[in-house]
């Protein structure tokens, strides 16, 4: 515990730190807010939740990926992933702690991309952000199993970024093209809740069937790295 | 405090050590000196259980919290400060954070606590790597080349830093290609060649018996002499 504690702090620090990382974290609700505000209005028959849905979906699909790769990959490649497991550090605590970072910042933005549908009642709230918040767990797991298993940083970004392109894009496009839709239909990013009410328990269990496949490739990639 | 059996190491066909065997002392500072590609570092991972012998035994008398650690490369994490790269290790050692901000008065680093590592030199940064290996004052120390590339006064504070340590009662072992290092700093030495020790003992006392005092102990010469290769 004390161990993942260490790890998650210093993780936070670094996050702060990292210019590349954190302009992530803002341009996504910044967008969504600017589009929503200004261009949203003047298109006829547009929900605000046209925006906000899309941005959202690529601030989890496509940040939420990368960021873990690019931190454990970073952190092998330094060679200052030998230095926590020399000190006694284990890898299940240490990729705790770093999940632990980017579900925070799953929450935290979830919550500022809420904030931008004032005529929700708490209880839709809520759905969203538990929606954003699982995907957050089966994006920073996939972003963990490429960490683990990119050989450096850059094979790291070059990944995380083309997976996270997929997965982030794939719902916006679906948007336009029914066959896309149908078949993002499978992957969590096109099932995040924000005004499907009617369909809540469908699409939570398609996120939770991503997260449970994801966990097993992830054991496998864990296991494979475990030296 | 270190017992070293007949190590063997082979990296696919390169044999890199053929049966080393050495023994560190309590409270004594050991240097493993030898050319570049020798295989100190390798030793040094086999020491620390980061790799594995072929065969031999290398066994090192205490816990692995109770030994520090610097290696080749020193694996900071660059856009955090002195101060809170060290933190991280107080936190996982679980010790006062109070005792990072010692250790790096310790190294002379007070002043750049909260310097990001990236804008440090490279002295500075060794600097550092030390004190996260003194961190939590462990027994045994694993030195590789802890003073390579700095300018002789910083290396002279290390040398003292050291010195410090041991007359603390902690062990070291470090390794050096440095022959004026060997002789001011260290207790015992042991010089590498083609996977062997070829010669071991007090610095002065080897010096002597190769005849190598001239108007100053050449540990230098001695090797060239054992060896027919220069540093
Ligand atoms: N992981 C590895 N895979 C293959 N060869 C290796 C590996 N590690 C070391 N070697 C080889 O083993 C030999 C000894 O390397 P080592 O790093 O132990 O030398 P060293 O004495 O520390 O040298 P230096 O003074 O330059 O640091 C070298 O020839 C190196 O190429
Ligand atoms: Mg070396």
């Amino acid at each position: 515990m004390r161990s993942t504690v260490a790890i998650f702090i210093k993780q936070l620090q670094d996050t702060f730190k990292n210019m590349a990382v954190l302009v992530q974290f803002f341009v996504f609700p910044g967008m969504a807010f600017i589009m929503t505000r200004f261009v949203g209005v003047e298109m006829e028959g547009m929900s605000d939740e046209f925006f906000i849905s899309m941005f959202a979906s690529m601030f989890i699909g496509m940040t939420l990926i990368s960021s873990p790769a690019v931190a454990i990959a970073e952190d092998r490649d330094n060679n200052s992933l030998r230095f926590l497991m020399m000190s006694g550090v284990k890898s299940h605590q240490y990729l705790m702690g770093i999940s632990g970072v980017y579900m925070l910042c799953a929450l935290l933005i979830g919550g500022m991309f809420t904030a931008m549908m004032p005529e929700l009642l708490l209880s839709q709230r809520l759905i969203i952000l538990a929606s954003l918040m699982l995907g957050g767990v089966a994006s920073t797991l996939l972003g963990a199993i490429i960490g683990l298993l990119s050989k450096n940083g850059q094979a790291a970004t070059s990944i995380g970024t083309a997976v996270g392109m997929f997965l982030g894009f794939g719902p916006m496009i679906g948007m336009f093209n029914e066959r896309v839709r149908r078949i993002f239909s499978i992957f969590y990013t096109q099932n995040f809740i924000f005004d499907d009410f009617d369909n809540i328990t469908r699409r939570l269990i398609v996120i939770l069937v991503n997260i449970a496949v994801l966990m097993i490739v992830f054991m496998f990639a864990y296991g494979k790295k475990r030296d | 405090m270190i017992k070293v059996k007949q190590i063997e190491k082979s990296f696919g066909s390169q044999k890199v050590l053929s049966g080393v065997n050495f023994e560190v002392k309590d409270k004594e500072i050991f240097g493993l000196l030898g050319p570049s590609g020798a295989g100190k570092t390798t030793l040094i991972n086999i020491l620390t259980n980061q790799i594995s012998p072929d065969a031999g035994s290398a066994d090192v008398l205490v816990t692995a919290f109770e030994t520090g650690l610097m290696l080749d490369e020193d694996g900071l994490y660059m856009r955090l400060s002195c101060l809170e790269n060290l933190n991280l290790f107080a936190r996982i050692y679980g010790i006062n954070l109070s005792k990072s901000m010692e250790a790096l008065k310790n190294v002379g680093l007070e002043s750049s606590a909260k310097k990001a590592v990236s804008s440090l030199s490279k002295g500075m940064r060794q600097r550092l790597a030390l004190a996260r290996a003194i961190l939590h004052a462990p027994k045994v120390l694993f030195l590789d080349e802890p003073t390579s590339g700095l300018d002789p006064r910083t290396a002279q504070g290390i040398h003292e830093l050291i010195e410090g340590l041991r007359d603390k009662g902690a062990t070291i072992f470090l390794t050096t290609h440095n022959m004026d290092e060997a002789v001011k700093l260290c207790d015992k030495v042991a010089l590498l060649h083609k996977g062997q020790i070829v010669e071991s003992g007090e610095p002065l006392e080897i010096c002597e018996r190769h005849n190598s005092m001239r108007t100053v102990p050449d540990l230098g010469a001695v090797f060239i002499k054992m060896t027919g290769v220069d540093l």
